[in-house]
């Protein structure tokens, strides 16, 4: 258990630091509100386009998993 | 009151009141004239003035909070003044008639008003000019002035001033002291005309004031005052907010007015300063063929605000305001007049935004695996308030019967699995908190996760960062067998830490990472993996049949044994990018895990807006990945010295996915709005799936298909 929180806030520290490193290195455009009219397009939505099925199909016949918003409860369906 | 016309009276005002309570779009302008007219046919027209009045007013309640605009208001009041004057009840008619043309300057009789209401409407009408156009100077009663005053109608507008500054009126009070400075130009009224303009936030007003006193000021031996109008002034010109108007190339005869006022085509591009408040931009032109263009933009300053608007001319009058908005608009000057204009649409809209979305996907494989999933999810959110609770709700009818299945476990299967799924969050300013849990149910494998998510929106929202944590808990059992005579427990710490990024006024960015860490046997208590002796067959190849691995392996068959931990990785960057009518979408995850796995998958979306309610886009998803460590294609068995004891690997993998692949996705969708107010959509998506398995003993590639047909909306 130790070992399991050592590993997870090591790399909770590196990603934290790798992530605001480049926030801060893109120099975003500040984009005031009404000239937003493109981001808040439907498709420019930043959750995920697939659907609960399509998730769980790639969930199942990919080995890889996460990169996304958070995931509902597995299965045993390997 | 005639009683067959009340029955229909009654029923056209509930009627209308009702009605107005679902009008998503526009006031009741065209109800309250219909009735208006209604009314004056029925009742005015046979001399019943008492019914028609008492009708009038209640047909005020037509008119109730934004349901009218301004003008039908107004005729509504000038309704009821001409009524009141066939009455003889002169004074309530001019207070009727001032009512309208307070509601609406521009208002006027219709042309069928008698002569009585028009005499009563001109008085009124002349009496409000005069009172605007004289203000303190219409109430000067002609007293004589106090020493050190010339002037006796200049003194009584700087006492007006001055009382109107002690009430914080600061509009009346700059008027007053204006109307006093024209008559006597004292200094000292001159200051109260620039604090009082300086406090009605007509800034550049107030500037040119102060500077002119901070000169007049040391002539008169007025040190003091002259020092603190010069740093007044400085203050104010620092925080003076500016609009940048970024203009397009090529547009011809481009006119471009400010608050009503053209601006020279050289000022454009350049800083205008401008009173913090709102103000409205509006923009005609020509495109290169001759099209007629326009743009109108309401904005609101913010002291030392710099705002940079892009005139992005369109084709036709603009879509978003009515009239009446539009001339609200461009009367309104300040926020909160500005904020009521927009208040009418936002207002319309409602705060409690609620979606619902139906799912049936179906897969389908060479393999003889096939899965239906039914799903229904909604989700309300509160937008103002800024809350939302979502729920959702799978079905999985999964039926397999594949070969490595078949060969390594029991017959083909027929399972249902059902996973409920809720979640809720709270906005707190900048800061956004969520919760959320889910379960999971099949005949062996049981699944329950908690999870909480949290998001700060810095820089204008253009960097959201996001935090995310979730603890699963399962217990992996076996079919016919009760959980707590047979099951391993699996626990699952999971970590996302992302950020997303506004990177352009089109494009959005999002950076992702997931840490999981499991602990428990995942292991199927179902495959039994082959065992070969490498001294009687050399490696087998892939892609054999079962026939064919029953003849050459060994009798022994040991379950699979994974290990009991194991720590998962992956890193994701997403992009999005709008153009004019089409989106582009791309996402790039890279994984790897202590078992050895690493993987790449590259998934893309373009979706076109075909036409305003149909959305077409071609998918493509490319997925690699290397093979765990332990897995291996035939596990060897070795036997000890002595010959007495069988060795076999200590780890033994029969999950294909946990191999060498390539899987390639091709296939696209659709979608099609319609409705009213095309809040409802339909959807339908198609993939093709082709896997090459790099490694496995019974299966060297699968064909797929996916798909899935759906139907959401959104209610307000």
């Amino acid at each position: 258990m130790t070992q399991t929180i050592k590993r997870l806030v090591t790399s909770l520290a590196s990603i934290g630091f790798v992530v605001g490193t480049l926030s801060i290195a893109t120099g975003c455009t500040p984009v005031a509100a009404y000239e937003r009219a493109k981001l808040a397009h439907p498709t420019m939505a930043a959750n995920d386009l697939a659907g609960p099925g399509e998730e769980h199909l790639r969930a199942v016949t990919e080995g890889a998993i996460g990169g996304s918003i958070g995931a509902g409860s597995g299965c045993g369906c390997n | 009151m005639t009683p067959r016309l009340l029955p229909l009276c009654v029923f056209a005002l509930t009627s209308l009141m009702a009605v107005s309570g679902w009008a998503d779009d526009g006031p009741n302008d065209a109800s309250v004239r219909e009735l208006i007219q209604f009314i004056f046919k029925a009742e005015v027209s046979e001399g019943k003035h008492a019914d028609a009045l008492s009708k009038l007013k209640v047909a005020e309640a037509v008119c109730e909070g934004d349901a009218c605009s301004p003008e039908a208001r107004a005729d509504l009041w000038l309704a009821i003044g001409r009524v009141q004057v066939r009455l003889d009840q002169n004074y309530d008619a001019e207070k009727s008639f001032t009512r309208a043309l307070r509601a609406y300057p521009g208002a006027t009789l219709p042309a069928d008003a008698k002569q009585g209401s028009r005499e009563t409407f001109l008085r009124v009408t002349q009496r409000i000019q005069k009172r605007e156009k004289q203000g303190c100077r219409g109430s000067y009663d002609g007293a004589r002035p106090p020493r050190g005053w010339r002037k006796g109608e200049a003194y009584h507008c700087w006492r007006k001033a001055t009382q109107a500054r002690g009430r914080q009126a600061w509009s009346k009070c700059a008027r007053d002291a204006r109307a006093s400075y024209d008559i006597e130009q004292r200094v000292q009224t001159q200051a109260v005309l620039a604090r009082c303009l300086d406090k009605s936030k007509r800034w550049g007003e107030a500037i040119g004031n102060y500077d002119e006193i901070a000169r007049k000021g040391p002539r008169r031996g007025l040190y003091r005052l002259s020092r603190q109008t010069r740093t007044r002034s400085a203050q104010l010109r620092r925080m003076m907010p500016a609009i940048v108007l970024d203009v397009p190339k090529k547009v011809r005869d481009l006119v471009v007015k400010l608050d009503g006022a053209t601006l020279p085509n050289e000022i454009l591009g350049q800083e205008i300063a401008l009173d913090p408040g709102s103000h409205l931009v509006e923009a005609r032109g020509l495109s290169a063929d001759g099209v007629q263009l326009s743009f109108e933009q309401g904005v609101s300053l913010s002291p030392r605000r710099t705002l940079n608007i892009l005139i992005s001319l369109a084709a036709g009058p603009p879509k978003w305001a009515s009239r009446s908005e539009l001339r609200c608009l461009s009367t309104a000057r300040t926020a909160d007049a500005f904020s009521a204009c927009l208040g009418r649409r936002i207002a319309r809209a409602g705060d409690i935004n609620t979606r619902i979305n139906f799912e049936v996907s179906g897969y389908h494989d060479d393999m003889n695996v096939d899965v239906l999933t039914p799903s229904v999810s909604a989700r309300v959110e509160n937008v103002t308030a800024g809350w939302g609770i979502g729920a959702a709700f799978l079905v999985d009818v999964v039926t397999a019967a594949s070969t490595d299945i078949v060969a390594t476990a029991s017959p083909g299967f027929r399972e249902v699995r059902w996973a409920p799924a809720l979640n809720a969050h709270k906005r707190f300013g900048d800061f956004d908190v969520g919760l959320s849990g889910s379960f999971s149910h099949e005949p062996d494998y049981l699944s329950g996760s908690i999870g909480a998510r949290s998001t700060l929106d810095l820089r204008q929202k253009t960097i959201t960062p996001s935090l995310g944590y979730q603890f699963s808990y399962d217990v992996n059992g076996r079919v016919g067998t009760n959980f707590e005579v047979f099951s391993h427990k699996i626990k699952r710490h999971a970590v996302d830490v992302g950020v997303g990024l506004v990177l352009t006024k089109a494009t959005f960015g999002q950076l992702a990472a997931t840490m999981v860490f499991e602990k428990g046997d995942s292991s199927k208590p179902y495959r039994h993996i082959p065992i070969f002796d490498p001294s009687k067959v050399d490696q087998p190849p892939a892609g054999l049949s079962i026939a064919d691995v029953n003849r050459a392996r060994e009798p022994l068959r040991p379950l699979e044994k994974l290990p009991t931990s194991r720590q998962r990785y992956a890193l994701a960057m997403s992009i999005a990018h709008r153009f004019r009518s089409s989106t582009i979408r791309a996402t790039e995850r890279i994984y790897f895990d202590s078992w050895g796995v690493k993987a790449s998958t590259t998934d893309a979306r373009y979706m076109i807006d075909v036409t305003k309610p149909l959305r077409l886009w071609p998918h493509l998803r490319l997925h690699a990945q290397s093979g765990a460590s332990f897995y291996k294609r035939a596990y060897p068995i070795a036997q000890t010295i002595d010959g007495t004891q069988d060795l076999i690997d200590t780890y033994r993998a029969g999950d294909r996915e946990l191999g060498p692949l390539v899987a390639v996705t091709l296939g696209g969708g659709g979608r099609y709005a319609f409705g009213e107010r095309q809040n409802w959509g339909v959807f339908l998506t198609g993939d093709g799936v082709y896997t090459r398995f790099q490694n496995h003993l019974f299966v060297t590639n699968r064909w797929g298909i996916f798909g899935a047909l759906g139907l959401e909306v959104d209610l307000e």
